[in-house]
């Protein structure tokens, strides 16, 4: 048998923990709506199909405690019931609006459709994308792996082993008591590594983690394979390094498959063109616009006179780009097999948000790889369970140094100069919650419960999502709003646990509020548990 | 504030950004006009423009020109934050290669013992040990300073750092970090058999190159390959 090409697709799903039932609609939680509608629900949906035509193939996907904790809240829930209908409803008045455009309106009948498909999908699930998760593992299509509790970014928080043994048990506590079962893997934020933290990792049973791509060549050891096949680093914990090459044949910016002329426009939407008063009832208020999934356009290039989108020239390029994606990889095969390494394992890491939501024929993309891989010789799809357990792979041992996939490569997008100013604070309710833990160990009852409360909040803000948005400068004043919000309410319980009193107004709201983690212990925190 | 992607919006939406900017023109500007315009409003820099694509996460709205947000009700709790905390403590936190950052506080009981002692001025202390050999030097800082970049020597070892006031000729160390250890790096330590390992060096590169021949962003995959190219030229 020839060398075989193998393909390690791990998508990563996470959204920050967005709940604000206090109002009527929330803009952030569309987050959460749009993902489910437009990427979660339809690749799901895509590989139930898949899996009943009994085609080969494996992904491994993440889906982080913050959004398994969102998609099994029922307010939230009922919501997204609420935004389906809603743009369901848009879906029939476009329909009838273009009845004089044929062009236009057949596009408008496949979001509608897409949308009725969708909801159907999730309806016929149980309102709930999770026993689609469970069937296809079940079934073995899948892999599911978890991360840290709020997806901090660890390396940031190496100070203070207590906070990292809260995000890597919660994380891992979390996904056990959705999916019945401890997952062997383990997503790093932002692939933020440092050393150290695979022996976290391992303590808790973490068989592998993925790593970025210059770990390797940056590493303290001589690496023989390049990242190439797995690395065991020095817990036994195995790490996987992205192929940024490859992963960048997406991923880019600029010359990535979604920016074709011939995908869909994703920032042209009838949520931004139309008049205010047809489109109101579907925008937010006040007179806020916002997307309505409603896209004509196709990108066309960088011009105002954008192409009517025309979904068969998209579909022939996607066939065009999962064979150029295909050629990369073979061609890389080949290269890498004249260097002596045989089998090579490619690790692509994507944001599983990418597919669907922000790159409209991402999950054609994905059912085209599948199809093509299921017939190749020379290529496999592979899950790291599978490649862990097959003894005849190669892997080899590296000591590999402090590393992200960020800005750069290190901790520079959650540590500049928008967001450096966030750590001393955190830092420092990890400190008095840490305190907090010594002074009330084991309190039952309602001061357990207010305790409890505090960590939720420490760990919230411990989000790397926060320090993200400020980098990124998209939706800053929310989420400096979020972190104050989170900060300010572990103050509330510090300053009334100085004076050795539980506030059980702000107490019974403040759980309603962030109801998340319902079976957390404060005492995670306590300094006892820290790593020797 | 920016404006993501400007030239994929409506020529009507940027009318609709340019009125709500209280642009009396708005309606008769043309498109590039109304780009230009705009650009300036926002001070968009073209760099981030020519980086904005639809990769990046939590991009679920064309624009942040509204503020929308700041139409949410103030949220529970949310309350201003102290500038330091009443303890005397220094953290260091690892940013890259080449720079840490750290933050410190200092007590009010110490702060009016330094004022008392009539100091004005402290010093930041980078010490790095790496093997047996040990190597330290100052920042100057002012009472008011709370954080400060530093620039990290050299590559392998372990860096703390001290703030340090001078009593009597002597150092006194008012907090200490906890240590961070530095990168160390096969290849930096042993540029001399970078020249041999041509082929290892292929490899590593064909995971970090895109098709285009761009090497993805990292100083120290940038410092290894100079000292390649170093060596390859003898």
């Amino acid at each position: 048998m020839g060398n075989v090409n193998r393909i390690n697709l791990i998508l990563h799903a996470h959204l920050p923990y967005v709940r604000h039932l206090e109002y009527p609609r929330f803009l952030e939680e569309d987050w959460l709506f749009e993902s489910l509608n437009e990427s979660y629900i339809p690749m799901l949906s895509l590989l139930d199909r898949l899996d009943e035509e009994g085609l080969n193939f494996r992904i491994t996907f993440c889906f982080s405690p913050t959004l398994l904790t969102m998609l099994s809240d029922k307010e939230l829930n009922e919501r997204f019931a609420s935004y389906m209908k809603l743009h369901i409803e848009l879906g029939r008045k476009e329909e009838q609006r273009l009845k004089g455009d044929k062009e236009t309106q057949r596009l408008a009948i496949m979001y509608l459709s897409s949308l009725e498909k969708n909801w159907h999908f999730y309806e016929k699930n149980g309102m709930s994308i999770i026993p689609v998760l469970k069937r296809l593992k079940e079934n073995g299509k899948i892999e599911l792996m978890t991360t840290a509790a709020t997806h901090a970014y660890l390396p940031l928080y190496r100070e203070y082993p207590t906070a990292i043994n809260a995000q890597v048990s919660l994380g891992i506590s979390t996904f056990r008591d959705i999916f019945g079962y401890n997952p062997d893997g383990f997503w790093l934020p932002e692939c933020g590594y440092y050393p150290g933290l695979d022996q976290v990792l391992s303590k808790y049973g973490i068989k592998y983690c993925q790593l970025p791509s210059h770990a390797v060549i940056s590493s303290r050891d001589k690496s023989r394979y390049g990242g190439y096949q797995m690395v065991e680093l020095p817990s036994g914990v195995m790490g996987f390094v992205r192929d940024w090459a490859i992963t960048s044949l997406i991923w880019n910016s600029v010359s990535g498959y979604p920016c074709d002329v011939d995908y869909r426009e994703f920032y042209r939407d009838i949520g931004y063109d139309l008049p205010l008063d047809y489109i109101r009832p579907y925008i937010h208020e006040p007179d806020v616009r916002v997307f309505t999934g409603y896209k004509y356009y196709r990108i066309t290039g960088k011009t105002d006179m954008k192409e009517s989108y025309d979904p068969e020239r998209a579909q022939e390029k996607i066939k065009l780009h999962v064979d150029n994606y295909l050629y990369h990889i073979e061609r890389k095969g080949i290269m890498l097999s004249s260097f002596g390494i045989d089998n090579p394992l490619f690790n692509l890491c994507y944001d599983a948000e990418l597919f669907g939501h922000r790159w409209f024929e991402g999950i054609s993309f994905i059912e085209q790889l599948l199809r093509k891989t299921s017939e190749s010789s020379n290529i496999r799809l592979v899950s790291p369970e599978q490649c862990i357990r097959d003894s005849s792979l190669d892997s080899e041992k590296l000591y590999i140094n402090g590393c992200s996939w960020g800005r750069g490569g290190y901790s520079d997008t959650w540590l500049d100069g928008s967001n450096v100013w966030i750590y001393r604070h955190i830092h420092q309710a990890i400190e008095r919650m840490e305190e907090l833990t010594e002074r009330f160990p084991d309190q039952g009852s309602l001061k357990g419960r207010f305790l409890n409360q505090a960590s939720r909040e420490v760990l919230l803000a411990m989000s790397s999502d926060w320090p993200y948005i400020m980098h990124d400068n998209t939706s800053v004043t929310y989420a400096e709003k979020r972190l104050r919000n989170h900060l300010g309410s572990f103050n509330v319980v510090y300053s009334s646990m100085c004076k050795n009193t539980v506030n059980t107004e702000w107490l019974i709201k403040a759980e309603k509020r962030n109801a998340i983690f319902p079976n957390i212990d404060y005492n995670i925190f306590r300094p006892e548990n820290k790593d020797e | 504030m920016i404006l993501i992607k400007i030239d994929s919006l409506s020529t009507q939406e940027l009318r609709n950004i340019a009125e709500r900017e209280g642009i009396e023109e708005y309606a008769t500007l043309d498109r590039d006009d109304l780009i230009q315009v705009l650009r300036e409003i926002y001070e968009e820099d073209d760099d981030v423009a020519d980086n904005a694509d639809v990769n990046r996460r939590f991009l679920y709205g064309i624009t942040d020109y509204r503020e929308i947000d700041k139409d949410v009700v103030e949220l529970p709790g949310v309350e201003e934050l102290p500038e330091s905390y009443p303890c005397t403590e220094i953290h260091l936190l690892y940013k890259n290669p080449n720079w840490a950052y750290c933050y410190w506080s200092i007590s009010p009981q110490d702060l009016a013992r330094l004022e008392s002692m009539g100091k004005s001025e402290l010093r930041l202390r980078v010490s790095v040990t790496k093997g047996d050999k040990s190597e330290s030097f100052d920042i100057p800082v002012s009472l008011e300073d709370r954080e400060w970049t530093v620039s990290l020597p050299d590559h392998g070892g372990n860096c703390h750092v001290s703030l340090i006031v001078d009593s009597e000729g002597e150092d006194l160390e008012l907090a200490h970090s906890a240590s961070l250890s530095l990168i160390e790096s096969y290849w930096l330590e042993h540029p001399d058999e970078i020249a041999e390992n041509d082929n290892l060096f292929k490899i590593y590169l064909s995971l970090l190159t895109s098709k285009e021949g761009v090497l993805a962003e990292s100083p120290l995959v940038d410092e290894i390959l100079a000292y390649a190219e170093e060596n390859r030229n003898g």
